[in-house]
């Protein structure tokens, strides 16, 4: 989790090499374009007066004037000429993609798995994603299958809430559940480390000079085909040859420009993401703790003959997105991917550098869960390491910890996430619960019952609220799972919700506005919202708004956590008396939190109990989530500090930083077991 | 600019006009068809939900009839309109599950499932003049378990509809009509199934 904002710093400097890599280019190509248009302006200019000058005197001599290269007017109408294209071709692609995940799994005709699936293969994928989900605090993303035997797999999206993870038929084929489990984390890692909205504006921007060159092909062709063997000397004629001639000309040059445009691209895409694939190698080994993992699927993609390629055409344009090199090379320059062997050295540094053969492997037989008593809380806290009363796991707390660089030492070592004890949590859901998360039908109800009160009096007037606003199918459905909810452990209820989005997005448009309105009924049933309430709803609604609503996502433009520092106190506020009823202590918390923003020292004292409002502390955190990275890494970690300076961290506090985390898209992960 | 347009001015404007008529004209067709594609991908992916919950049906309705076989032998003609109407719904999904939103398809998967609706229904209605069968754990279990599949095949079903719909109207509004014929996007069809109406049983929170 250290890494989350190492990752991040990366992928924005990655950014800006973009941007600037891509502006010399678009320089370059317009330049190209119109030294072409000013060479045979330039030449039939030249022909013109000559012409003119042997009307006039008889005389076949050279004009006088010779036509000057630089023709501003030109010059305009060929950038504008070429932008239009590039910024078209870009902006229809980035329009295209803004869907999220989704659009870039359907460009690569991948099936959607439905997450009730029964198929064997399937159902071990869908678990591994769950766990994994589990495991790095990320909402579980939709999984497609794609329509290929190689190996390779890609993660999509802009934002956790609309991510997709998209596997080849080969890996279901080929590889182990370790190794699958691998291939998934590396996937994760992805979207933990927020590299997908750089990816898809890569795509777009990209697309733009391929256009370029597409356009300039077919006008090459159209050229070509009409140039008849008119040679002529009638004037009309004579246009319309030159008509074809600059047509040929122009159609050729934008072919070319367009070539090598995205040929820098594709030189683009290999500068930012080499790096990255080895980030994302050495964050699956952290999550697995298996490196034979991700370290037998490489194997197996280099002792496969078809490796990572794909068939689809589409594959070039997302392969900095993909597990392993998604198209066939001869150069290793443009490989957005470090070579095979290098990557599996990384993780395994005694490597004979042989490859096993590899066979498709036999029909899947489901585990049964890994936990052997489920409903069982968690054992035994890290020493030395803040607990829920109770010993309830605490998923917030490490995560936590690790991004607050004032304990990351004091953790150290033992705050390794491993994907068994994410295993072990989704052992300890009963069932019956976990298959009820994974259809949009009982997902729904699933929610709907975690929000019932347990004072009885506000549950019986809950219940009345959604026998009206729902179906008696509904409530029947809600009944089965009643009891198993009630039982649940409080802090395994968000997980639960975590596993539920991608079955949530399964609804249309209108079932979820009918969802989000009956939630705000069953909140609204007791005339107050409660710290529960307030997290559960916040993370569906955070989750799924990205989804249904992406109109509603927000760009990072704020900077100066400063001039946000009214908002940052209601936040710190509302966390510091989350977390005691004392007001001393409240305030020191408070002071913890603020002291980590340079400047503020002097600056304002905590909100008394009586504003630390929920209705503050969420409005608060909507406008600071519209920082840039650095603004919201700043925001994390004062809220990190002024929750963990007390040593103790209550359930409010857990859900809360849930929520931060969440709506600041910093996801949090579980605590693992001594 | 000196007198007039010269010649290659104007055949450069020409050229640079139709190069950017050509590229809005070729973008716009692109857009279409990608509009129409996703819209058709969207409610092909919701019919995957409404598979998966109807092979679960059709995997429990023969352990149904296997326990039922027991206490009413001579019932066989209601056991086997159930299988028989069973096998053909099964049949009427696979077909639909390769081409979701075809007329033919989705008219012939909603009229199976109306008469599997209807045979269960009789089925299930007989079953009430046994009380030892009634009160047999495995029943009510299984009972329930269809109840809940067919809950959620409804809900399924309607996110279908939702979907298809949702795809018509992109695709009827004009100039997007003219042009989806020519790309090969026909209309959709919504799946229907009568609904068969049974008794939701009366639910008391009473704690």
């Amino acid at each position: 989790m250290r890494n989350f904002f190492v990752h991040q710093e990366r992928a924005r400097q990655g950014t800006r090499r973009l941007v600037l890599l891509f502006s010399i280019m678009m320089i370059l190509v317009v330049t190209t374009i119109y030294s072409l248009c000013a060479a045979i302006y330039g030449n039939l200019e030249t022909a013109n007066r000559t012409d003119k000058q042997r009307a006039r005197t008889g005389v076949n001599v050279a004009p006088a004037k010779p036509v000057s290269y630089w023709q501003p007017e030109l010059l305009a109408l060929s950038a504008a000429a070429t932008g239009l294209v590039i910024g078209g071709g870009s902006a229809y692609r980035i329009s295209q993609l803004a869907v999220g995940g989704s659009a870039v799994a359907q460009m690569m005709q991948g099936r959607l798995l439905s997450s009730a699936t029964r198929e064997p293969p399937e159902r071990r994928l869908l678990n591994i994603v769950e766990e994994m989900s589990i495991a790095s605090g990320v909402p579980m993303p939709q999984v497609y299958l794609l329509d290929e035997d190689c190996i390779n797999a890609f993660a999509a999206g802009y934002a956790p809430g609309d991510a997709v993870i998209g596997i080849s038929r080969g890996c279901l084929t080929y590889l182990t559940r370790d190794e699958l489990q691998g291939v998934i984390a590396h996937e994760f890692s992805h979207i933990l480390n927020g590299d997908m909205k750089l990816n898809i504006r890569l795509i777009g921007w990209v697309h733009g000079l391929v256009f370029l060159s597409v356009v300039g092909y077919y006008l090459l062709n159209i050229a070509a085909r009409s140039r008849s063997g008119n040679s002529s000397n009638s004037n009309s004629d004579k246009n319309g040859n030159q008509l074809v001639v600059i047509a040929l000309l122009l159609g050729a040059g934008a072919w070319l420009a367009g070539l090598i445009g995205s040929l820098m691209g594709q030189i683009i895409q290999a500068a930012i993401s080499r790096q990255r694939e080895f980030l994302a190698d050495a964050s699956a080994v952290q999550f697995t703790r298996y490196p034979d993992g991700i370290g037998g699927a490489l194997k197996k993609i280099g002792g496969l003959d078809v490796g990572s390629t794909m068939k689809n055409p589409q594959a070039r344009e997302i392969n900095h997105m993909c597990f392993g090199e998604s198209v066939a090379r001869f150069s290793g320059w443009l490989a957005s991917h470090p070579p095979t062997e290098e990557r599996i050295r990384r993780i395994e540094p005694n490597w004979d550098g042989t490859y096993p053969p590899v066979r498709p492997l036999g029909p899947v037989a489901l585990e049964p869960p890994t936990s052997a008593n489920p409903g069982k809380t968690a054992p035994s806290m890290i020493p030395g390491v803040p607990s829920l009363p109770g010993g309830i796991p605490l998923p917030a707390a490490v995560g936590v910890m690790a991004m607050s660089e004032r304990t990351v030492e004091r953790v150290g070592n033992a705050t390794d996430r491993t994907a068994k004890r994410a295993a072990e949590i989704a052992g300890q859901f009963p069932p019956g619960l976990l298959e009820a998360a994974r259809n949009s039908f009982s997902a729904r109800t699933l929610i709907y019952s975690l929000l019932l009160d347990s004072d009885g009096a506000i549950r019986t007037a809950q219940l009345a609220a959604l026998e009206a606003a729902t179906t008696p199918q509904d409530i029947e459905e809600l009944r089965r799972h009643l009891d198993a909810v009630a039982a649940l452990p409080r802090g395994l209820r968000l997980p639960l919700v975590d596993i539920s989005i991608p079955a949530l997005r399964e609804m249309s448009k209108g079932q979820y506005d009918t969802f989000r309105a009956v939630l705000q009924r069953l909140i609204d049933a007791d005339g107050r919202m409660s710290t529960f309430e307030y997290a559960l709803s916040s993370l569906v609604g955070h989750h799924l708004d990205s989804a249904y609503r992406p109109e509603t996502r927000s760009n990072g433009n704020l900077t100066n956590l400063r001039a946000s520092i009214t908002d940052l106190r209601r936040l710190l506020s509302v966390l510091a008396w989350a977390g005691t009823d004392s007001p001393a202590e409240a305030a020191r918390s408070f002071e913890a939190g603020m002291a980590t923003v340079r400047g503020t020292e002097s600056g304002l004292p905590i909100l008394v109990r009586a504003d630390a409002t929920l209705e503050a502390f969420d409005a608060a955190m909507i406008r600071l989530s519209r920082g840039n990275l650095a603004f919201r890494k700043q925001v994390v970690q004062a809220v990190a500090a002024t929750i963990l300076f007390d040593e103790a961290v209550t359930v409010e506090e857990d859900e809360l930083i849930r929520v931060v985390c969440a709506n600041l898209d910093c996801p949090v992960p579980p605590l693992p077991s001594a | 600019m000196p007198e007039g347009l010269s010649t290659p001015m104007i055949i450069g404007i020409a050229v640079a006009a139709l190069l950017g008529m050509l590229a809005v004209f070729v973008l716009f067709l692109i857009a279409v068809y990608n509009k129409l594609a996703t819209g058709r991908n969207q409610y092909k992916n919701s019919y995957a939900q409404i598979d998966v919950q109807l092979k679960r049906r059709y995997d429990l309705i023969p352990n149904l009839v296997e326990m039922v076989k027991g206490y009413m032998a001579h019932e066989k003609d209601t056991l086997e309109a159930v299988i028989s109407a069973r096998n053909r719904a099964f049949g009427a999904n696979q077909k639909a599950a390769s081409n979701p939103g075809d007329p033919d398809t989705m008219k012939e998967l909603g009229s199976a499932e109306s008469q599997l609706g209807s045979s269960l229904s009789r089925l299930l209605a007989i079953t009430e003049a046994y009380p030892d069968l009634k009160a047999n754990q495995n029943m009510m279990q299984l009972q329930e378990e269809l109840t809940s599949t067919e809950n959620k095949i409804g809900f399924a079903r309607q996110a279908f509809n939702d979907a298809v719909t949702e795809f018509n109207n992109k695709r009827d509004v004009f100039p997007t009509v003219a042009l989806a014929g020519m790309f090969g996007f026909t209309p959709a069809q919504l799946l229907e199934i009568e609904s068969q109406q049974r008794e939701a049983p009366k639910v008391s929170f009473g704690k």
